[in-house]
């Protein structure tokens, strides 16, 4: 049943996406080219360009992910999501797996464009055609700070860091829709989770903010305090991402208010 | 299994407002029950309860003998009084959707009333009209083979040519062994394929009787009586 749902969701968000990276790739293209070429005038408005459609898709991520969670199953959708003969959890479960999908293509998209506009000759010229110099460079100053390269351990941790702040993220956002939608809130739904999305956050941080500050500021940053850093980082993600999950799940299952 | 719908001092309050309070009713397989009642009696609600959307305040929904679940939605065939399709799908899209989520759909007896009722399946749903839109709808719930279906308002907002055929659909798509509820106020239109009405107001059950014996008490039709009991 996931699997179904899957693919309706992507088959609705994807008319919306591919068209929108498609644009972007283009885009770098011709602003690859308009470097090679060395017109300035076009180049700076080539680069305008790039830039608004870099902050129409992080724009647009976040409006998709919004507007199917409320529309689709807080709104009229609901009438038929909600009727289907499956759990809860597989429909938080589908808008998940697809927003963080799209977060993932999205950039994935942004670093492919950046890797065409470096492989452009003007580039290339700048710095003897070895732009991979940019990763060696983080690498060294990596060195620099914490006396040992990283290690394929630290990325992983640091990736895993990411994916899991990610899903934190977006079912915080869920769940500030959920409670939202509660009866209590009838007369005012958009602003209730506004702030039920602000005050879980300053929940959050309130509890890891002094953690981060002590590690990080007030002594000196060693490989291990890195270390550290990234694995608290990890848990309160963890801890973070099950308790909106619940909170969504509940309200959902249990006090379900549609439109 | 006797009875296909049992609410067992069903209570549902929304903060201050009480919807439905002690209400009990059994409801056994194979019969076409009116659901029937003024704006606020607890029709909706009702409906909303038995498909899950809506958690009782108090008392038991069951349907074949459980509480509305996932097993209970998949024999319940639900039409909500609001358009609940996505807009930027086609027909066939919705049509499609449905056979891979309702293991009871029929496919292609949903595809030859779209025909039948000149329903372009090309069509995407944002350009059809309001009451094609309900057609749609209609015809996508009537294509289930479910044991259980519950209309809410289903000719409210189509013409009366296209009433009388939804009827006709709404009584060769169900099988003998399935019930319907249907709730409405186009009481003449439809009352004739009551085997049962229950009336509602505010909240209670006011009457709940097979259709035949009402208008043989009563010596007046359904629609007579309604017009009745809930005079303003």
């Amino acid at each position: 049943m996931l699997g179904k749902l899957l693919k309706y969701e992507l088959g609705a968000t994807a008319r919306i996406f591919l068209p929108l990276y498609g644009a972007l790739v283009l885009v770098s293209f011709a602003n690859a080219l308009l470097l090679k070429l060395n017109y300035d005038a076009a180049t700076i408005v080539g680069f305008l360009v790039l830039f608004g459609l870099l902050v129409a898709m992080a724009v647009t991520t976040i409006v998709i992910l919004i507007q199917r969670f409320y529309s689709n199953l807080l709104g009229s959708e609901g009438y038929l999501m909600f009727t289907l003969p499956l759990g809860v959890g597989n429909l938080v479960a589908s808008k998940l797996i697809a927003s963080l999908l799209w977060i993932f293509c999205g950039g994935l998209t942004a670093g492919l464009s950046g890797v065409i506009l470096l492989s452009s000759s003007y580039f290339k010229n700048a710095q003897n055609g070895q732009y991979m110099d940019f990763f060696r460079a983080i690498y060294g100053m990596f060195e620099e700070l914490f006396g040992v390269r990283p290690g394929a351990g630290l990325i992983a941790l640091f990736c895993s860091c990411c994916v899991l702040a990610a899903v934190a993220l977006v079912l915080t956002i869920y769940a500030s829709l959920s409670v939202g939608q509660l009866p209590v809130f009838n007369k005012f739904r958009t602003a209730a989770s506004f702030i039920a999305f602000f005050a879980i956050n300053a929940l959050f941080n309130s509890v890891g903010s002094p953690i981060f500050d002590r590690l990080m500021f007030r002594s000196q940053m060693e490989y291990g305090t890195l270390l550290t850093v990234l694995w608290i980082w990890l848990a309160l993600s963890a801890v973070r991402t099950t308790a909106m999950y619940l909170v969504t799940y509940f309200i959902l299952k249990r006090r379900l208010n549609l439109e | 299994m006797d009875n296909l719908i049992e609410l067992r001092s069903l209570r549902k309050s929304f903060g201050s407002v009480t919807a439905l309070d002690d209400v009990c009713l059994t409801i056994p397989p194979g019969r076409i029950v009116g659901l029937l009642g003024p704006n606020g009696s607890g029709k909706t609600t009702t409906l909303k309860l038995l498909c899950g959307l809506l958690q009782p305040t108090s008392g038991e929904v069951l349907i074949n003998g459980t509480a509305p679940s996932p097993e209970t939605k998949a024999i319940v065939s639900y039409l909500p009084e609001r358009t609940y399709l996505q807009g930027w799908m086609k027909v066939k899209d919705v049509a499609a959707f449905f056979e891979d989520f309702y293991a009871d759909f029929d496919l292609g007896r949903a595809m030859e009333m779209f025909y039948e009722l000149g329903v372009d399946a090309n069509r995407k749903l944002s350009t059809l009209s309001k009451g094609t839109k309900e057609k749609v709808q209609l015809i996508l719930v009537m294509s289930r083979r479910a044991k259980l279906y519950l209309l809410d308002e289903p000719i409210g907002g189509v013409d009366p040519a296209a009433r009388d055929y939804i009827i006709k659909t709404i009584l060769q798509n169900y099988s003998r062994d399935a019930s319907i509820l249907i709730s409405t106020h186009l009481i003449r239109d439809v009352e004739d394929i009551f085997d049962d009405v229950v009336f509602l107001q505010n909240g209670h059950v006011l009457l709940y009787d097979s259709a035949a014996a009402v208008r043989e008490k009563k010596g007046v039709s359904i629609d007579e009586l309604f017009r009745e009991v809930f005079k303003c």
